[in-house]
């Protein structure tokens, strides 16, 4: 693992991967600390610029953007109490409450040391998981992969919030959308209405920003964003005190942990890491009710956990070529563009890609440290301006980004139909990210199940006589199962009810 | 059994689905179906818009029993203001260029809220169509021109 590592610093070590490290980071850090645009959509835009560089730039860049909005998302969380970043979202209850103690400055320096510690160990799990991983899955075949799918996708609905009926449907219209375009096997135009700019499908940059990006802008329009954020609590002291860290340390370590393995989980990701984390120290404490009253456990353990799941979350896409949620989806599309195919062989065929990306991401979380807190001013200011002059920006970067896709018009106006019905699924309380992993993933299943059930010459039993595809099938259903249990229920929405 | 939704999400999102499965169907008709062993261009089609279907239908009928939250009203106004300036953006960018491109999108944003603040909106087109010049056509030469064929 040494050599590998030092092989990965090689190459993420030259000036231009350092550099748009640096980039990546500050953009991250900056979308993280402004509220109103997530991570998929800043991924999304800007994706088509990265289309130009080296394909290890490329990435470097993207996954910057990623764990640096863990990073932003909490500065914004404890000064205002608005979640910058969806991940934050338990943070503000003890953090905010921690600034209007004057303790803003020792909340600050927690998040960001435990996030910075959270990060490493979650790059080297992904050093020491990622290849096992990998090479446990080279015997995998067609079936197997098909059940990873499903499996990928089940997860993702069952550890996410909502109705589990919706979220399937949401599956289910996510595929068929993917399907959209020129059959690969036969060359029949599927779904595309004689409309020559769907030969080729729908373009995820598209659907991402219009299922993400955009709607979220007008969903601020609607509402008053501007009159939240008159209130930001001064930082004050950057240093916590000796009781401070004695609590927050215990926290950040179980916080770590607890996101490291969450994150590789399909559909777990930062999110439930950060609200898993919180319930925990709630627990471990001994005296709950004390939380949301600004206990510095409350923010040592989230931030933590969120960081490492940013981090873990990588490992099924790199060594399965399965995205556990839509972030990674975009990123395993940035790497198709450039002809990578993400999955068993990766790390074998392409060891400076993956070993560069790892080795860029323990240069990436040391910048972030530097960047989030002797910099803290700079993202304060940020904070002051107002939202109506933000979205404009915003929505012109969202087009500008379709636009250098391929060129075409008709993307800017396909995007705003999808932004109309992102809009609606908002409305009828549906959730985008299964839609969105179920449009990726949906090509790539159609083709397994084809290839599988042509190895059995039409029998199902393929998939139930090959023990690990029998094995991811059975957990899918058990999942599944165990999310409709009344009691897994209730545990399941008390735990997202937390904001 | 009442005919009258109480979860009017349930009832919407049956509605989206089923509707969506339906037609999925009726396209997935015309291309041709193959054997499991060897499916046709149709076969996959054919499963994911029965299980859309199917899940549509139940949520239908689950909708018109089981207690829910109704669906807020659209706010038409943003609705068609915003996807409207993507769309603006869309139609100018090759004829019109950039400049005229951020300026249809800022304004028709600013419409989208009562009380525009006009000379702000001016400031910001302005500002955006410079700052977008300089990052995407001068430093890194995305495919568009400031002012497009008319400006040529």
């Amino acid at each position: 693992m040494i050599d590998n590592l030092a092989l990965g610093l090689g190459a993420a070590a030259t000036p231009i991967n350092i550099g748009v490290a640096l980039i990546g980071c500050l953009l991250g850090t900056m979308i993280g600390v402004l509220p109103g645009i997530g991570a998929v959509a800043t991924l999304a835009m800007l994706m088509p610029i990265t289309y130009g560089l080296d394909p290890l730039t490329g990435l470097i860049m993207l996954a910057a953007i990623y764990y640096g909005a863990q990073y932003g998302g909490s500065t914004t969380a404890i000064l205002v109490n608005m979640p910058g970043e969806s991940s934050s979202v338990v943070t503000c209850l003890d953090g905010y409450h921690m600034a209007q103690k004057g303790r803003a400055g020792a909340a600050l320096t927690v998040a960001a040391l435990g996030s910075l510690f959270a990060g490493v160990v979650g790059t080297l799990v992904i050093a020491g998981f990622g290849p096992m991983l990998a090479k446990a899955s080279q015997s995998f075949q067609s079936p197997e992969y098909f059940a990873l799918m499903v499996f990928g996708l089940i997860g993702s609905i069952v550890l996410a919030s909502g109705s589990l009926l919706k979220a399937v449907g949401m599956i289910f219209l996510g595929l068929l959308f993917g399907l959209v375009g020129t059959d690969a096997t036969s060359g029949t135009m599927r779904y595309a209405f004689g409309q020559a700019n769907l030969f080729e499908g729908i373009d995820f940059v598209v659907m991402a920003l219009g299922l993400f990006g955009l709607p979220e802008i007008l969903r601020n329009l609607e509402g008053n964003a501007d009159s939240e954020r008159s209130r930001i609590a001064t930082v004050g002291s950057l240093f916590p005190s000796r009781a401070e860290w004695r609590r927050a340390i215990p926290a950040a370590l179980r916080g770590t942990g607890l996101g490291a393995v969450l994150g590789i989980l399909p559909g777990g990701g930062s999110v439930l890491a950060s609200f898993a984390s919180y319930a925990v120290e709630k627990q471990v404490s001994g005296q709950p009710q004390s939380f949301g009253t600004g206990r510095i456990e409350g923010v040592a353990g989230p931030e933590s956990a969120n960081n490492a799941a940013a981090q873990t979350a990588f490992i099924p896409m790199l060594s399965l070529g399965i995205p556990s949620h839509p972030v990674m989806a975009l990123m395993m599309g940035a790497m198709m563009v450039h002809g990578i195919s993400p999955g068993s062989g990766l790390i074998d065929k392409q060891p400076v890609l993956f070993w560069g990306m790892v080795a860029s991401m323990l240069i990436g979380n040391l910048m972030l440290v530097i960047i989030n807190l002797p910099m803290i001013g700079i993202w304060v200011k940020l904070l002051r301006v107002p939202y109506r002059l933000l979205f404009p920006a915003i929505a012109i970067f969202c087009c500008i980004g379709i636009y250098s896709v391929r060129g075409e018009a008709f993307d800017l106006w396909l995007a705003a139909g999808v932004t109309v019905l992102g809009y609606l699924f908002h409305r009828l309380n549906c959730e985008p990210a299964p839609f969105l992993l179920a449009f990726v993933l949906g090509p790539m299943m159609e083709e397994n199940l084809r290839r599988s059930m042509l190895l059995s010459r039409g029998s199902v039993s393929i998939f139930l006589d090959r023990p690990i595809c029998l094995a991811l099938l059975l957990l899918s259903v058990l999942l599944l199962m165990v999310a409709v249990l009344p009691r897994v229920r209730k545990r399941r929405e008390e735990t997202f009810a937390e904001d | 059994m009442r005919l009258r939704p109480v979860d009017g999400q349930g009832f919407g999102s049956g509605l989206l689905f089923a509707g969506a499965g339906i037609l999925g169907l009726i396209l997935a008709g015309g291309y041709s179906m193959g054997t499991a062993g060897r499916m046709g261009p149709g076969y996959f089609p054919m499963l994911v818009s029965g299980g859309l279907t199917l899940i549509g239908v139940v949520l239908l009928v689950r909708s018109l029993r089981i207690e829910g939250a109704a669906i807020a009203p659209f706010n038409w106004r943003v609705v068609v203001c915003g996807a409207g300036a993507i769309a603006a953006f869309g139609v100018l960018i090759r004829p019109a260029g950039l400049v005229a491109a951020v300026a249809a999108l800022t304004v028709l944003m600013g419409l989208a809220r009562p009380g525009a603040r006009w000379v702000e909106i001016g400031v910001v087109s302005v500002v955006m169509a410079l700052f977008c010049w300089l990052v995407f056509i001068v430093g890194l030469d995305a495919p568009m021109r400031l002012w497009g064929r008319l400006g040529a």
